[in-house]
């Protein structure tokens, strides 16, 4: 089952955990590090967060996910919340000597070790949502996360079908035409236990817009090559949101937010009339309407305009 | 209590006890136990069909897939029928035809109800067999070697515990395979394959 190859740790860096919060430009790892402001709570975030969709009288299902600790600090995870259910916990599965398997709650939360990784997944921990209407189960199900010393994490889970099949309804009608070839969904078995690194099913946490290492993707990460521009932007969170929206996941709320981020950046440069910098800024305040509008479509094909063109005018992932 | 690790290390035990039954690269995935027990001999009400007596026993030419679980289960048993559902649909359609899958509850107090409803949401057409009759329940599950406890905590919380394993069975009742919690679906649709081809 895969248990697992990939705990190694991800590549967090503190720069992007800095980025999380201010959107500012990040030059150098070290830079970053040594800026005053770090010593703020940690930022933690989680990757490919997912629930099942529950059975017919099914009352109770799981969160999963893997949650990163770019801080110097192990934090722990000590309670959950859902608008969804009043009733959230943080469970193991545990098993016995007779290969029995059973839940147990965890009082005392689990621990995302400093620079490294806790994972939710099938058949070990997981956030339990207990007293939910598998009828009105929503599509993507919001879960808050709460530690011992760092900032609260809200998590937009999406919410997976039961054959593990995903965006079913994108797919069939070729919204995402034109996008990054994102093909492996269609295989996709959500409850499988080797919990691959789908990237397009990063529906990443409002507070997530940083540090993840796309080089699972086979995408070269962009470090320290801010060279050009008037401003320097990381990259990274606007990728994110292209995932997002490729993948069919429209958080607008948390999208909106990262978007203004990067036009308030854009136009405290100043950017000259006609210039790439003031077309990125045009296509980011269309992309913005897009998703005050929940049009998910367009969204989608300007996140990646954006994207597109923000790399174009030189800037990299953080 | 085990930490997570300790989970991990049975479960990879698991694996590997497993994996040990197929060093012939013909073998299933699944663990095979010679000789098969016999575990049609103990027959549950088939909730699906009117209480109708359900036999643990594939018809001709086909696999019973048989699975003991509770529908409070917020883990476990959907990750397994959920599993199963995606190696289902990887067959072609014609050896998914010749697959049933029979759920026992453990939990019958809350899941007379429910359980059709429930089993039928990962399969369709699966069977959902149910007995208030804790014996006739213990006699049908110690024929697979299934355990489980339900327990009512103090707090008023029900403590479910069970062995969460797949079984299949052939047509004379025969327990053919028992795949662990975890087998991929890959493995568990070429299982199904094999042990259909060797049914037909």
């Amino acid at each position: 089952m895969n248990l697992r190859e990939h705990i190694s740790v991800r590549r967090t860096i503190a720069c992007g955990a800095l980025a999380a919060l201010s959107l500012t430009a990040c030059g150098s790892d070290e830079e970053a590090a040594s800026s005053p402001s770090t010593e703020a709570l940690p930022s933690l975030s989680i990757a490919d967060p997912w629930s099942r969709q529950p059975a017919d009288g099914q009352t109770s299902t799981a969160m999963y996910g893997t949650v990163s600790n770019p801080g110097s600090e192990d934090v722990t995870i000590v309670s959950a919340s859902s608008p969804v259910t009043e009733q959230v916990e943080l469970h193991e599965t545990i098993v016995g000597d007779d290969g029995a398997m059973q839940m147990v709650q965890r009082e005392e939360g689990f621990v995302v070790p400093a620079g490294g990784e806790f994972i939710f997944e099938p058949g070990g921990p997981h956030v339990m949502l207990i007293g939910i209407d598998p009828a009105t189960y929503p599509d993507t199900v919001e879960v808050t996360l709460n530690f011992d010393d760092a900032e609260p994490l809200t998590v937009t889970a999406e919410v997976r079908s039961i054959d593990g099949e995903m965006d079913h309804e994108d797919h069939d009608h070729g919204e995402h035409e034109g996008m990054d070839d994102h093909g492996d969904d269609e295989e996709m078995d959500a409850s499988e236990m080797d919990h691959e690194d789908h990237n397009m099913t990063d529906t990443t946490a409002v507070a997530d817009m940083d540090a993840h290492d796309h080089g699972d993707e086979g995408e070269e990460d962009a470090h320290d090559t801010h060279t050009e521009g008037s401003a320097e932007l990381d990259v990274t969170a606007l990728h994110e949101i292209d995932e997002q929206l490729a993948a069919g996941n429209l958080n607008v709320e948390a999208q909106r937010e990262v978007v203004a981020g990067y036009i308030e950046m854009i136009e405290a440069s100043h950017p000259e009339a006609g210039s790439s910098e003031e077309q990125l800024l045009a296509i980011l305040h269309d992309l913005d309407a897009a998703l005050a509008a929940e049009d998910r479509e367009n969204a989608a094909v300007l996140a990646t305009e954006a994207h597109d063109l923000a790399h174009d005018l030189g800037h990299g992932h953080g | 209590m085990i930490h997570l690790r300790g989970v991990a290390v049975v479960c990879l035990a698991l694996l590997a006890a497993c994996s040990g039954a197929d060093d012939t690269a013909d073998g299933p995935a699944g663990f095979v136990l010679d000789p098969a027990p016999i575990v049609d001999r103990v027959a549950l009400p088939d909730l699906s069909d009117g209480g109708t007596p359900f036999e643990f026993r594939a018809k001709t030419g086909q696999v019973l897939i048989v699975y003991f679980g509770y529908t409070h289960c917020p883990d476990v048993c959907p990750t397994t029928l959920s599993d199963l559902r995606i190696a289902l649909n990887r067959l072609e359609e014609s050896d998914t035809d010749r697959v049933e899958l029979a759920m026992v509850t453990i939990d019958p107090d809350r899941d007379i109800p429910l359980l059709t409803g429930y089993v039928q949401s990962f399969v369709p057409g699966a069977h959902a067999l149910g007995t208030d009759d804790a014996s006739l329940l213990a006699a049908a599950a110690s024929t697979f070697g299934a355990t489980y406890s339900v327990d009512v905590a103090p707090d008023g919380n029900i403590d479910v515990g069970h062995s969460a394993y797949l079984y299949a069975v052939g047509s004379t009742g025969e327990l053919l395979v028992t795949w662990p919690f975890g087998i991929p679906a890959d493995d568990l649709a070429t299982d199904i394959e094999l042990l259909l081809d060797q049914s037909a």
